[in-house]
């Protein structure tokens, strides 16, 4: 290993120059010069056989533990993962949204509804999970950003409750968008009395 | 070499695309597939800067958890490939100065043994030789301990540079890019790079 060439060869061939084309990948790429020079020859001959070691540990597959996906997304899915909340990533961070924030908003549109008298509500998340009270062993399998929306009323008396349910629907929907963004996928409207 | 923008295994595909778009709304779902995509490059790079698996481990752990933090901000100017790189190298550094400064780095001729034995019995795991020439063997075990040695005492910039220009195919200007520097820069650590190598192969180290 101690014979290799150093320096400049007789032709006048730098070996740093040679050894650049061997770490290249260009050790049979040969100049004209080279092609009739023996000294380049056997100096791009000896060069390649010292960097055959090189060439191997780049060729050797160096894959990742088997395990390491599972233990990288289980640290991500908690970084992740709220429950109970909607989450929205941005260009300079994460905003999350509780549904307890949903359902007051929820709530105060219906209350705004004309024939409504009063409402009550509950908002769950399209991740299974409901207000404060939400399970933590539920699955997610997508972004938290969509609601279903559940609410209770009371109708004053006289009205088209059918109608009344639509108008409920709108609003909700509606304010919930605006000032969540929050996607209402279902408005569940349940009239409970008449006053 | 390849040409500029293409990173070997990397197509620029709209399949990485979409993946990438719903990784930077949150989707953690589909983060899992960038990851899956990129872990061994990621985790490959780290072994051949830092030399010791479990450190890269960890470095790989590291990366991913910072590109899942910084998606939203990435803009997709570079590949991700790219991207991921130079978070690999940027993690890497540290981990080396830290190790030099806890001066709890390799000592001379200390390597991971796993990476010693590979070349010669194709699973580190074992140690099982089975080959016909034991003195080729012996020697090609030396060599390879001059290389890894040689690897561990280059320069960390040198280091780094030389791990993803020579092992991971990146143009020098993809090597600049991942590291933030010049492409002369880049040049010129990997020429020092491989004379060092030169030099402990040829067993003048």
């Amino acid at each position: 290993m101690s014979d290799q060439p150093t320096g400049v060869l007789p032709c006048g061939a730098a070996v740093d120059d040679l050894l650049d084309q061997v770490a290249d990948g260009n050790a049979t790429r040969r100049t004209g010069h080279q092609t009739d020079c023996a000294h380049c020859r056997a100096a791009l001959a000896e060069l390649d056989d010292l960097w055959s070691p090189v060439r191997a540990y780049a060729a050797e597959e160096i894959t990742a533990p088997a395990d390491l996906l599972s233990r990288m997304m289980a640290q991500i899915r908690q970084l992740t993962e709220v429950p109970g909340h909607a989450t929205f990533s941005g260009e300079r961070g994460v905003t999350r949204i509780a549904a307890r924030v949903a359902e007051v908003i929820a709530r105060a549109a219906a209350d705004r509804v004309a024939g409504v008298v009063a409402a009550l509500g509950n908002v769950s998340l399209d991740d299974g999970s409901t207000g404060p009270d939400a399970d933590a062993a539920v699955a997610v399998t997508v972004v938290g950003r969509r609601a279903v929306v559940d609410i209770t009323v009371a109708a004053a008396d006289g009205e088209d409750l059918q109608r009344l349910a639509g108008r409920i629907r709108r609003t909700v929907a509606a304010d919930l968008y605006a000032l969540t963004t929050m996607e209402a996928i279902e408005v569940n409207v349940r009239i409970d009395d008449l006053a | 070499m390849l040409p500029a923008g293409v990173i070997r295994g990397v197509p620029r595909s709209s399949r990485e695309a979409f993946f990438l778009a719903h990784a930077r709304a949150g989707d953690p779902a589909a983060f899992e597939h960038l990851v899956i995509a990129h872990r061994d490059r990621v985790y490959r790079t780290a072994v051949r800067i830092i030399g010791i698996r479990a450190d890269a481990d960890d470095i790989t752990q590291e990366v991913f958890l910072e590109a899942w933090r910084d998606l939203p901000a990435f803009r997709g100017e570079s590949e991700l490939a790219t991207w991921l790189y130079r978070i690999t190298a940027r993690r890497c550094l540290r981990h080396l100065k830290r190790r030099a400064r806890e001066r709890v780095g390799l000592a001379p001729g200390e390597v991971d043994a796993a990476d010693i034995r590979s070349e010669v019995v194709g699973h580190p795991a074992t140690g099982d030789v089975d080959v016909a020439d034991p003195a080729g063997v012996v020697e090609a075990v030396e060599r390879r301990r001059l290389l890894m040695t040689a690897i561990d005492r280059l320069e960390p910039a040198q280091r780094v540079a030389l791990v993803l220009h020579q092992f991971e195919d990146l143009t020098y200007e993809q090597t600049a890019a991942a590291l933030g520097t010049t492409v002369s820069a880049v040049r010129g650590r990997i020429y020092r790079a491989r004379r060092e190598l030169a030099k402990a192969l040829r067993g003048q180290l």
